[in-house]
């Protein structure tokens, strides 16, 4: 007895829910192809009931079908050559990129040579004859597969080079700019990559290194690897990374979050269920902004979200005010952002 | 890279590969192809209309719209090596071309960044919406076209994107780094408007 009557009131909110939805909502979710079995039932269902709404709906259709004929790119064939005569011009600066890489790679290699005999103190690299491979990202982020199976993600304008011996004892790399590491457990060929005169070894797993203003971040997201310099020799655990300034060789660990380290990757990051105060932290890390939370309300609202690095703290802030209700004020040089009961 | 184009390459005409590359599922085929030119041909075909159309609601003039969408599928070339980790192509251009008409903006204001609110965004640059006529004339669509560009920048946006693109809520938060939630009611307000201007107009 108790069941049925659950079940029926159940049955009746639903009922209700669907029926009291606003036409303009149901109509919408229809039109762009997001409505549910249940949304589409109760448009009908609303349609079947009222002429009214049902000339409505027809009129709000077609206009949403209409064609709009726009006549932006006079001629297709003009426009598709003009593209051609561009696309081989980067063609061609790729191919002179290439050959220009060659050159600073022969260069590179007779100032390794050099570097070898004044500086040998350090490390002992090996030479070997072979030959040296470039993999090199330009304007955007790419990823790239090195023999091993190992995959590394280069930032913009950053470079890895390695040489032909690689994998048969170890695995060296060298690096300039940002990488992101993804590598494949191997115990027996330690993977190690070098950027400015310092050494991150590490067996497998993933991590980024950084080379930025005279500093070098390295940060551990999985596994464990051993930074070492010439007066540093560290071991580091996930979620932590080291920074060290190449001209004091002076070196400090701290924890991090690996997520903003890597969310240069794919442009975007994402956080599950972290409160507002939590993501208002985030962002003052990365957008270096202050953010003062005057409604105390929302600061412990927890949340899900995902947005890309390229917008401002601003424009992230901007998209949830309505959400959670409140309001959004700026300092005349926006490196403040106030936050108030709407 | 073991996938291959599965597009006959000879014989058939232009126009009939470029409906078929309208399903985005295909052009993810395409993507990881071992053809980057053929599949850069189809895709330019399917899109340019589309990508100069979206470029022109921020940027009103028609010279500007062409070069811009041809820098959108320049870069799309110079970013060849990374196609086949496209989840979605469809939002992949969009993006690229919301982000070059912003560049373009904010180097012609000579401003350090864009507020998307203050936007001047036309809905309607050299276009003509032409509906059926059965149930609204020519008229009634002029209206409707002038009731959508007094909504707010970011609405007409998402508006443009689901009505004309056909995209989901997902891609066109996507590509305007906005939460879904956000999509769903933006499209509602506008319908609701829409609904508003056709009582008006009886």
């Amino acid at each position: 007895m108790g069941d049925f009557f659950m079940e029926r009131v159940f049955i009746v909110r639903k009922s209700f829910q669907t029926m009291d939805a606003p036409f303009s909502t149901l109509a919408s979710k229809i039109l762009a192809g997001e409505a549910s079995d249940e949304e589409k039932r109760a448009l009908k269902q609303l349609l079947l009931e009222s002429d009214e709404y049902s000339l409505m709906y027809s009129r709000i259709k077609e206009y949403w079908d209409a064609e709009v004929n726009t006549s932006l790119i006079s001629d297709r064939e003009v426009f598709e050559t003009e593209l051609f005569r561009q696309l081989n011009l980067v063609k061609k600066s790729e191919k002179q990129s290439g050959m220009r890489k060659l050159y600073r790679k022969i260069a590179g290699v007779a100032a390794i040579l050099l570097c070898m005999v004044a500086v040998s103190f350090f490390y002992l690299h090996q030479i070997n004859s072979g030959h040296t491979y470039t993999f090199a990202a330009q304007n955007e982020p790419a990823e790239y597969l090195l023999p091993d199976g190992s995959a590394v993600t280069l930032n913009k304008n950053s470079t890895l080079t390695y040489q032909s011996n690689f994998g048969k004892r170890r695995r060296d790399v060298r690096l300039s700019g940002e990488g992101f590491f993804d590598v494949t457990k191997d115990a027996t060929r330690p993977f190690s990559v070098e950027i400015a005169g310092t050494k991150t070894e590490v067996l497998g797993t993933r991590f980024n290194v950084k080379e930025q203003n005279n500093r070098i971040i390295t940060s551990l997201v999985e596994g464990s690897v051993r930074f070492y310099s010439q007066n540093c020799n560290t071991l580091l655990s996930p979620g932590e990374e080291v920074i060290y300034h190449t001209r004091s060789k002076s070196y400090k660990i701290s924890r991090i979050d690996p997520q903003l380290r890597t969310a240069w990757i794919l442009g975007r990051l994402n956080y599950d269920n972290i409160t507002f105060e939590e993501l208002a932290e985030k962002l003052e890390q990365i957008y270096r902004v202050k953010i003062e939370i005057n409604a105390k309300k929302i600061a412990g609202h927890t949340l899900s979200v995902s947005f890309l690095t390229e917008e401002t703290a601003g424009d992230i802030l901007d998209a949830l005010k309505d959400e959670l209700g409140f309001s959004l004020s700026f300092n005349a040089d926006s490196t403040r952002i106030t936050i108030d009961n709407q | 890279m073991t996938c291959s184009v599965t597009v006959n390459q000879s014989g058939k005409p232009f126009y009939k590969l470029t409906e078929y590359v309208h399903r985005n599922i295909e052009i993810k085929k395409l993507f990881s192809g071992n053809d980057p030119e053929f599949a850069f041909r189809l895709i330019v075909a399917a899109y340019r209309d589309k990508i100069a159309r979206f470029i022109s609601l921020f940027v009103h003039n028609e010279q500007e719209c062409e070069e811009l969408s041809s820098d959108v599928f320049i870069t799309l070339w110079k970013n060849r090596e990374t196609w086949d980790q496209i989840e979605n192509p469809d939002s992949y251009l969009f993006i690229i071309a919301k982000n070059r008409a912003l560049n373009h903006l904010r180097k012609e204001k000579a401003i350090k960044s864009v507020d998307c609110n203050t936007l001047e965004i036309d809905s309607f640059y050299h276009t003509k919406t032409s509906p059926e006529s059965i149930f609204i004339t020519n008229e009634m669509a002029e209206i409707l076209d002038a009731a959508i560009e007094t909504l707010p920048a970011k609405t007409k946006l998402a508006f443009h994107l689901v009505r004309e693109n056909r995209m989901k809520y997902k891609e066109a938060a996507e590509v305007l780094g906005v939460s879904v939630k956000t999509i769903e009611k933006q499209i509602a307000f506008a319908v609701s408007k829409l609904k508003e201007h056709i009582e008006k107009f009886r």
